[in-house]
């Protein structure tokens, strides 16, 4: 951290003491001598910067439009290897044609691409010698310094130049360079020279990484010419060629762990969570493991570590020093490209409801004696191989003793679907241990035969309607509380855009429901008359943590559903508190276009139910989004609505049954 | 999407005036920045600033500034370095180069460029870009100052749409951030104070997408504002390009293209008529344009287009690629152009099509139908 501001403060003196040489009152020699050296380096490197032309391919990605002119790139080796901006080759364009500045044209082949540095290696078959740059050391290269960017796009005959100076080095955890030059798609690709025409680095747009595995390969063109640009180091790229040119495409290397929350900059480096299948894994890393060594640089921070892994590549390994309580223990850890998506543990029974607690109270042991009890067992699961019946008590799961439901939840979580597991439980008074393999959690809604009803318990009577209204906000939030339940109670946070529908009209649907499954209901709006906007999800999160404070729900059955609109905003607010609730439901409501799915995480189990009008225009897109949110790892259901698309903005009764019934089983385990 | 346009190089100088000994930076700055003028007119709608600015170019008090809405009103202020405030009137406008000049009742001689004393600049050069952009400057302050270099000297290729530019010559691009609103009229100079050009309104470059910052070089206007100032009339058309009186196309030549079916399918040559041009050249179905004449290809439509800048009786060079290799043919029409059919060049095609020679069969349509 502390070098990263001492580079700032370096740029920008730097920066201040070039512009007062500028424009202090010297001598007109001076204004000369720097003009000509300037135009020199020009002239030095012009020779490796190649015009670059594309046939066919998108006219725009998503709603950006794509630069149709040429595009520059950098000659890096003399038999023809030149390398680009990724950003040049969006399009996926059928042809690629670079033009030398001889004015000689080459067909190229794009050989690969750099995911991480964001660059593009093309080949042209020629026999001529081509002219390589120089490049600066890296150690040589100071904020400050005379920076001029280069490229061939205005004028194929002609390089177009801006001037500026270096800014900071090590920017974008150690990847680039940041330059005050105008870096735009005049010059992606094009190199970034010093005052004697060496080569910087290459130009390109650059982004911090998205949370997701995606690339986008226009990811920071929108700070076009603003004064921050950047090129990625030649010496980095000279050094990753030879690989490059064999693997075809490079990528970012992913260790497979989940760290602390906290400010990056301040907490260490320890490890929440190990994924499944993954590089640490495979290096033997562990929870509460701290991360405090990589290849000989002190790691004491998250951004730290950041700056040891970004600019590496998957494939290369690193020998991480852990602290695990105290212990120093010595790893090395090859990076991935891809991680499997996590997914959770599944046992397959749903657990009982607790009974009321009896007057007396009961010793631990006493407590403890009772374990988990089964109300229903999945289908197909592994309990039901294992020979688990509804009424079996489990007391223990691998050597934990297992008390209530969330013993059972926290042993589960530690565990991940194929990992084995001793299942002991009680059945007709004997107590038998089986070993069972964990599944994983199912996306198909349990039918109601295999439910035992939990008809043994008396629908409460009524229900008590009351208001939230928080002072920051203009909307009120109606909620409906059954009276006297015995049950663990849950909580469908009902999002309603729709101003036809009265609060009262939507309660008196789900009245019965909720009396029978002793089931709370919010209803919540938006706080303009025109329906959603983006600006309520603050308000659905602080309604639903003031719920949730005021009516205690289990926290296995809080969800937040809504029709259409309503159901997107649903997806956005879920997506985005995964930690907060455990389910969402969407009726005829595709994911928000500018989403992007987020990794499932350990310890977060949200379930997803999309409710589906198969003659509604979302069908198709809908049934894509599940498939999504599945290959993420998501237990994500998909079920026909049995309502016509007309009437896509009120549920069917056997809809409302059908949520009913996933809620009802979304503390299944 | 509006771009993040950071001025980080502007640079607000201060208004006092040193005494000017020696060609200083600061020394020419000031003097420059007299010679510029802030514009007060009609707009103050949402993307619609409602000033602009303006270079001096006689002593009597004749403003060049650009042709815009601003313009269109009765109360025309122009401010100049000093604070004095002129009424102006609209002495002439050029539609053409979208220019106009402006006349203040100036009672003594004003600060002024001479327009026959201008410069040029070449790749690289050290410029400065003096105008009023963003409105910041009032009263008696001088314009903003913002430095840079010339980025390229290159035709003027603006995007079409809501942004067009008549004029399509060469302009000075600069890496400054000088073409924001209420920069247009502006100047652009040397580090010597000489006029390079005049700073043009916003538009967006075609071949980058991105916003451009240019000057029009003060050739391009030289003529026309001497003209203007002798109020003598103008000629309206010397920018249109003659169209060719019988245009070229694929069919013509020979070629039919791959079906158009996205807006940017690549130009792809689906089949060779016997006996015509292209056959002749030894043009072959699945070749790729990649260039007519000089001219890079990206698409169909930009084929065809070009194309039909040319006359019908002219040889056209045409670059392709085939299996990976650039082969460069010359198709030469035999035809004079009385016999050719420029009604309807596609009926010819056709007529023509029975003839089809070295065409994958067409069977495509049939494939389709089977269940």
């Amino acid at each position: 951290m502390k070098t990263c501001i001492s580079i700032t403060v370096l740029a920008l003196v730097s920066l201040w003491s070039a512009q007062a040489n500028l424009f202090a009152d010297d001598s007109p020699d001076l204004v000369q001598v720097e003009q000509q050296a300037l135009n020199r380096a020009v002239e030095e490197v012009a020779g490796s910067v190649v015009q670059i032309r594309t046939v066919g391919g998108a006219d725009q990605i998503g709603r950006q439009l794509l630069n149709r002119g040429p595009t520059t790139g950098l000659i890096v080796s003399d038999d023809g290897y030149v390398v680009s901006s990724v950003a040049n080759f969006a399009g996926q364009p059928t042809s690629i044609l670079v033009r030398t500045s001889e004015g000689e044209q080459f067909p190229a082949e794009l050989v690969g691409r750099d995911n991480n540095r964001m660059l593009a290696l093309l080949k042209i078959e020629t026999t001529n010698q081509l002219p390589v740059p120089q490049s600066v050391p890296k150690q040589e290269t100071l904020p400050g310094q005379w920076a001029v960017a280069v490229g061939r796009v205005f004028d194929a005959e002609k390089v177009n130049v801006s001037v500026g100076v270096i800014s900071a080095r090590n920017r974008m955890h150690g990847r680039v360079l940041q330059t005050d030059a105008s870096v735009s798609t005049a010059n992606y690709g094009g190199p970034l020279v010093d005052i004697r025409g060496r080569v910087f680095g290459v130009l390109v747009p650059m982004a911090p990484q998205p949370a997701s595995a995606d690339v986008n390969e226009l990811a920071g063109v929108e700070y076009y010419d603003s004064g921050i640009g950047f090129a990625v180091p030649l010496e980095d790229i000279i050094a990753s060629l030879p690989r490059w040119k064999e693997a075809g495409d490079l990528h970012r290397g992913l260790l497979g762990i989940g760290m602390k929350k906290g400010s990056a900059f301040a907490t260490p480096a320890t490890i929440t969570n190990v994924w499944p299948t993954s590089p640490a894994k495979d290096a033997g890393w562990k929870a509460g493991d701290t991360i405090i060594e990589v290849d000989g640089n002190s790691v004491g921070s998250q951004t730290q570590l950041r700056f040891q892994i970004t600019p590496r590549y998957a494939g290369d390994t690193l020998k991480v020093l852990l602290d695990r309580a105290g212990e120093t223990i010595e790893t090395e850890v090859t990076l991935t490209a891809e991680l499997a998506a996590l997914e959770h543990a599944f046992l397959g029974i749903l657990p009982g409801i607790p009974e009321p607690e009896p007057s007396v109270e009961k010793s631990e042991d006493e407590k403890a004696a009772r374990g988990l009890a089964v109300r229903a067992v999945w289908p197909g699961s592994p309990a039901q191989d294992a020979g688990l019946i509804p009424g079996d008590q489990i007391t223990k799961l691998g050597d934990l003793a297992i008390r209530n439901a969330s013993d059972a939840l926290r042993q589960l979580s530690s565990h991940h679907p194929g990992d084995s597991l001793n299942v002991t439980y009680r059945s007709d008074d004997k107590e038998r241990t089986t070993e069972v393999t964990l599944g994983k959690l199912p996306v198909e809604l349990l039918k109601s035969v295999d439910l035992p009803n939990n008809a043994t318990l008396e629908p409460a009577a009524d229900w008590e309607q009351d208001t939230i209204k928080l002072a920051e906000f203009p909307q009120e939030t109606s909620y409906y509380l059954p009276q006297d339940t015995r049950q663990s109670r849950g909580l469908l946070v009902w999002l309603e855009g729709s101003l036809e529908r009265k609060n009262e009209t939507v309660a008196q649907k789900w009245r019965t429901i909720c009396l029978r499954d002793g089931l709370a209901l919010a209803i919540v709006r938006p706080a303009s008359d025109n329906g959603w906007n983006i600006e309520d999800l603050a308000y659905v999160k602080r309604v639903t943590g003031e719920l949730r404070r005021l009516l205690k729900p289990a926290p296995q059955r809080m969800v937040v559903a809504g029709n259409g609109k309503s159901g997107q905003m649903a997806l956005r607010f879920a997506f985005a508190n995964k930690g907060m609730i455990s389910g969402v439901a969407a009726v005829a409501a595709p994911l928000p276009r500018t989403f992007e799915t987020p990794a499932n995480q350990d310890g977060e189990r949200l379930a997803v139910l999309a409710i589906n009008q198969p003659d509604s225009p979302f069908s198709a897109l809908i049934t894509r989004d599940i498939k999504t949110l599945r290959e993420a790892g998501y237990p994500a259901g998909l079920i026909e609505s049995d309502a016509d698309s007309g009437q896509t903005s009120v549920m069917s009764a056997g809809d409302r049954e059908k949520l009913a019934l996933w809620i009802d089983t979304l503390n299944r385990m | 999407m509006y771009p993040v346009r950071i001025f980080m190089s502007l640079l607000l100088i201060a208004a006092a005036c040193q005494p000017c000994s020696g060609k200083t930076l600061r020394s020419v700055l000031r003097e420059t920045q007299k010679k510029v003028v802030k514009i007060y007119g009609a707009g103050g709608l949402r993307q619609m600033e409602a000033y602009q600015s303006g270079i001096l170019i006689s002593a009597e008090g004749h403003v060049l500034t650009v042709l815009s809405y601003v313009l269109d009103t009765d109360d025309l202020a122009v401010v100049l370095d000093d604070g004095q405030l002129f009424e102006a009137e609209l002495l002439a406008s050029d539609p053409v180069l979208e220019l106009a000049l402006l006349k203040l009742p100036a009672e003594s001689s004003v600060p002024h460029f001479d327009l026959d004393k201008h410069t040029k600049a070449a790749v690289g050069d050290r410029v400065l870009a003096l105008s009023n952009l963003y409105g910041i400057a009032a009263g008696n302050e001088p314009v903003s100052v913002l430095h840079g270099v010339v980025t390229a000297v290159a035709p003027l290729q603006a995007r079409r749409g809501r942004f067009q530019s008549n004029f399509a010559g060469p302009v000075y691009m600069v890496d400054a951030q000088a073409n924001n609103p209420g920069a247009a009229g502006g100047a652009l100079v040397d580090w010597q104070g000489q006029l390079l050009g005049m700073l043009g309104k916003e538009l967006r470059s075609e071949v980058t997408g991105g916003w451009l910052h240019y000057a029009l070089p003060v050739e391009a206007f030289h003529t026309t504002t001497q003209d203007m100032q002798a109020g003598r009339k103008l000629d309206n058309t010397r920018l249109q390009l003659a169209e060719p009186e019988s245009p070229l196309s694929a069919a013509l030549l020979g070629v039919t293209l791959i079906p158009e079916v996205l807006p940017r399918t690549p130009p792809y040559i689906d089949s060779v008529i016997a006996g015509t041009p292209a056959h002749r050249a030894g043009l072959r179905p699945d070749d790729l344009i990649v260039f007519v004449g000089l001219e890079p290809t990206a698409s169909c439509a930009s084929v065809n287009k070009m194309l039909s800048n040319l006359e019908a009786t002219e040889t056209v060079a045409l670059s392709v690629l085939r299996d990976g290799q650039l082969i460069e043919l010359e198709l030469a029409s035999e035809r004079p152009a009385e016999q050719l059919a420029p009604e309807e060049p596609r009926s010819t095609l056709k007529i023509l099509k029975p003839e089809i020679t070295e065409s994958e069969p067409a069977d495509s349509s049939e494939a389709e139908s089977e269940p």
